[in-house]
């Protein structure tokens, strides 16, 4: 059926028949027999080229640990249009490179006005990348693929408006294919919250990737786990009370109640050790970092036999 | 190109190129259009050179890489017998680069000279070296004389033993030269401040002169000493890749070798000539760490065995009239009269068996000859678009050999040069590769049925068409291929008027990746193919008129327009028309669209 398809298609248009996938989109595939890498070394190297720090010397992370970023921090004003021009860069990376997700999405809320401290965060994030070049997303084919999900929230991280940042992220057993770290719409009054809120954008996206896996021919037989580190949050989807700490919570981010009862979804407790999400949430010191870094699946090609996930 | 040499005289709107002799290479008009200077590079015609052995290289590295131009002074101030002419050479040699490369100077003023031999002696201690040498020591002392800049070494141990050492040094020089040591400076280390070098001093009437702690900048002339020492120990133990353990026989051979070179400090002699009187040789002068045949002398062998052993040159005995050497099969250091020394070769360590480096060749004055043609230069490709054409050498003037190659991408980012590529339409029917290309880009349009002729509407707008033209690079920088593309003035087009819907959903990267994780679950292949030009293929629903492309006018119905059956790129409508095109074809082959993704299609076997 393929080859057929393939010598009607090549017929009606003018065609290049590339084969095997191996480039698409500037991203690099390498099909193996127990998995896909993807990457982007090339994207990588002439991102490096361009802002001329090829040849840098490499750091461990991305960002530092207990340094907050504020829209007006009094240093110098920097020079917008290259720092937009990075952010987009970096945007286009996180294709593969979820581990830079969260800084590139702290870069992107200082697009407007940027100051030499956000410049230097952005010479970090590019020394990060120097360092780690090979390291990109290793998807191994495991005996039985079911969508897991993570979801986490840090409360009032943004210095400017006190609003919280969600992250999610969904896997098939390795590798996450499916991520986020957004700053939230609304302010949130406590932690609880704060996850709610991210757990009800995670179970959006859960409902979404159902649709396409079952479309794949890959349906969900039962709910799809969502792993929140809130107890309080789990409570609040499976009793419906109305509860004064609860009562004014937007009505749309009710909607997770909705699909746990529909049995779409499943809110379930991990422990914050396993919790895939923080990377796309806070800074981490550097061993939790690299430990949640080969969590998501992210490692070199070479090394990729030691992911255990 | 300034840096490289050459330069550029800029002059109402020519610009006139010279290289290094003045010589005009070639001159390069102004572009008007986007005031450039366009050069052309044409493949440098082969051109084999013959290079003249230049000595002055060889003694450059006898001396232990000294500096060329101080080399020259020894010749011409004929300080020295034996020497040949030497020219003055800046050329960049890596065993130079290696030991030499510096900070940039801190600014001195003029201090007190000393009118007579020992009249002020400066020392210090270099070290702790990291690895020990032959004979165990890790730190060297350096006297000099501040009078003739005559230098002498002395290796130790530990610091404790510069007390005994100086003593011995006190006792040689004050007997060689018939005078006494009046003034001793040092720094501030303990080795010099301890009790029993204070008393001895004192008892000898040596003045002390200390610097202030931390400062050892007003030791200047010991400090200086020490890395004109250790720079040249270090490049002469580089170029030959010897051990680090040799480091004492280097600094031993370049305190040896310094005090047969000039110096600023004392006019027109060596220190040696200055210190002894007598003018020294360059006659027996070899390059350190090469490796040498060591003559086997009769009475240690037999009639039938090898008249020599290999060896390692390592300087020169001041005891004896001999070389200092290293014997590769004892392992041993022996002084023998009776060496012949391979300058040219290098002893590989670690595969023990002898290397042979080309010698540099510098590119003084060679003579050019157009003989053979197995020389590799670097071939630039005939750039674009360039009305003038001068022969100009970037990287490679005729009379060099290549050192090493690198990409012309690098070089024109590094030049600021720029590949020129028309910007309409008249400039590019001017050149022969822009005009095939435009063929091309016609043929594929009307195989493709993409228009016909029609009258000129009344009641609808005509678009305009123009061409667009772009050099396509290989990644090492040379042109792959001339692209030109027809696109429409879409910016033209009212919305509403001349079209409605413009919108094309695109592919989410979450739908690729999850297509790729699943894939990778399951152990599916992903194959992939491309359709050529793609917007091409959208079918219009639109009535559309576009001129007539420049240069391709139909003969005697210039009036006419054309009418569009599908789109051009430039076309508001492009992306969708061609979206629903694919989308067609899919669902009339049995695909499923997704109702979650409209760029995911999906058929299912049967």
């Amino acid at each position: 059926m393929l080859m057929e398809f393939k010598e009607d298609m090549m017929k009606t248009f003018e065609m290049t028949n590339l084969g095997l996938m191996t480039y698409f989109l500037s991203i690099e595939v390498s099909q193996r027999d127990d998995g896909i890498f993807i990457s982007q070394k090339k994207d990588t190297e002439d991102l490096l080229k361009k802002f001329k720090m090829y040849g840098c010397k490499p750091v461990s992370t991305p960002l530092v640990t207990n340094e907050k970023l504020q829209k007006v921090d009094g240093a110098p004003e920097a020079n917008a249009s290259r720092y937009k021009s990075l952010v987009g860069s970096l945007l286009h990376l996180t294709a593969t490179r979820p581990d830079i997700m969260f800084a590139t999405s702290l870069l992107s809320r200082f697009m407007q006005n940027p100051s030499q401290i956000h410049l230097g965060i952005r010479k970090r994030i590019l020394r990060y990348l120097q360092g780690t070049k090979e390291y990109s997303i290793w998807y191994k084919s495991t005996s039985n693929p079911t969508l897991l999900g993570y979801t986490n929230s840090d409360w009032a991280g943004s210095v400017d408006d006190m609003k919280s940042t969600l992250g999610y992220a969904f896997s098939l057993g390795s590798g996450i294919f499916s991520l986020a770290s957004k700053k939230q719409a609304t302010v949130a009054q406590s932690t609880a919250e704060a996850e709610y809120v991210a757990a009800t954008e995670a179970t959006s996206q859960a409902i979404w990737l159902r649709r396409i896996l079952k479309d794949m021919g890959e349906k969900q037989s039962g709910p799809t786990t969502i792993n929140c580190d809130n107890k309080s949050t789990i409570t609040m989807t499976k009793n419906h009370v109305h509860h004064s700490r609860t009562k004014h919570i937007a009505i749309k981010y009710h909607f997770i109640r909705e699909a746990e009862t529909n049995m779409e979804i499943r809110l379930e407790y991990c422990p914050t050790e396993d919790q895939i999400a923080d990377t796309f949430t806070k800074v981490l010191p550097r061993p939790r970092f690299e430990l949640l870094r080969t969590m998501l699946g992210v490692t070199e090609f070479a090394s990729r036999r030691s992911i255990k996930v | 190109m300034m840096e490289n040499g050459y330069s550029l005289h800029f002059e109402k709107d020519t610009c006139k190129i010279y290289d290094s002799r003045r010589l005009e290479i070639g001159e390069v008009k102004m572009e008007k259009r986007n005031r450039s200077f366009p050069i052309s590079f044409k493949p440098g015609t082969n051109i084999a050179m013959k290079a003249e052995v230049d000595d002055s290289w060889l003694w450059h590295r006898r001396f232990g890489h000294f500096n060329t131009h101080a080399l020259k002074l020894l010749y011409q101030k004929n300080m020295m017998r034996d020497l040949p002419y030497l020219k003055e050479n800046n050329e960049s040699c890596e065993g130079c680069l290696l030991g030499k490369q510096h900070r940039l100077p801190f600014s001195t003023d003029k201090a007190w000279r000393a009118k007579d031999l020992l009249e002020l002696i400066h020392t210090d201690v270099c070290g702790p070296m990291r690895t020990p040498s032959h004979h165990n020591n890790r730190y060297f002392i350096l006297f000099i004389d501040d009078f003739s800049r005559m230098t002498w070494v002395y290796f130790l141990k530990a610091k404790s033993e510069v007390f005994g050492i100086f003593k011995k040094f006190k006792a040689l020089v004050e007997k060689q030269s018939g005078k006494q040591i009046k003034v001793l400076r040092s720094d501030r280390g303990k080795e010099y401040t301890s009790h029993e070098f204070d008393k001895f001093c004192e008892d000898e009437g040596i003045e002390r002169q200390l610097t202030v702690a931390y400062t050892p900048q007003q030791n200047g002339v010991s400090e200086r000493k020490n890395r004109t020492v250790m720079e040249m120990a270090r490049s002469m133990l580089k170029e030959k890749g010897l051990p680090n353990t040799f480091w004492a026989e280097a600094v031993y051979t370049a305190v040896y070798l310094l005090n047969r070179c000039p110096t600023k400090a004392v006019q027109d002699k060596t220190p040696i000539e200055a210190w002894s009187g007598k003018k020294p040789s360059a006659k027996h002068l070899r390059v350190f760490g090469s490796v040498c045949y060591i003559h086997v002398p009769d009475q240690k062998r037999h009639k039938l065995e090898d008249k020599t052993v290999r060896g390692i040159f390592l300087g020169y005995s001041t005891q004896s009239k001999g070389y200092r050497v290293y014997n590769l099969q004892t392992k041993k250091l022996t002084i023998s009269r009776d060496i012949e020394v391979d300058e040219s070769a290098t002893w590989n360590w670690e595969e023990e068996q002898i290397e042979r480096k080309t010698i540099y060749m510098p590119n003084n004055q060679p003579t050019t000859s157009q003989e053979d043609n197995d020389q590799d230069t670097i071939i630039t490709p005939e750039s674009p678009a360039t009305p003038t054409s001068i022969q100009d050498q970037e990287e490679s003037s005729p009379e060099s050999t290549p050192r090493r190659i690198r990409s012309l991408t690098d070089i024109y980012e590094s030049c600021n040069l720029a590949i020129l590529e028309p910007g309409t339409f008249e400039e590019a029917a001017k050149q022969e590769e822009w005009v095939k290309a435009m063929k091309e880009e016609i043929k594929t349009i009307e195989k493709n049925n993409t228009w016909e002729l029609a009258d000129c509407p009344k009641d609808k707008d005509i678009i305009g068409v123009k061409w667009v033209f772009k050099t396509k690079l290989n990644p090492d920088g040379t042109i792959h291929k001339h692209k030109a593309r027809l696109v429409a003035k879409g910016y033209s087009q009212q919305p509403g008027v001349d079209y409605n819907e413009t919108f094309a959903p695109v592919a989410r990267l979450d739908t690729i990746r999850t297509l790729i994780a699943l894939a990778a679950q399951k152990g599916w292949s992903i194959y992939q193919l491309d359709v050529k030009s793609a917007f091409l293929n959208g079918v219009l629903e639109e009535e559309i008129y576009i001129e007539q492309p420049p240069g391709f006018v139909v003969k005697g119905q210039e009036a006419k327009v054309l009418r569009l059956k599908k789109a051009l790129y430039g076309l508001k409508q492009a992306p969708r028309a061609w979206y629903s095109r694919i989308d067609q074809y899919f669902t009339n082959h049995g695909f499923r669209r997704s109702k979650s993704e409209p760029t995911l299609y999906i058929k299912t076997q049967g």
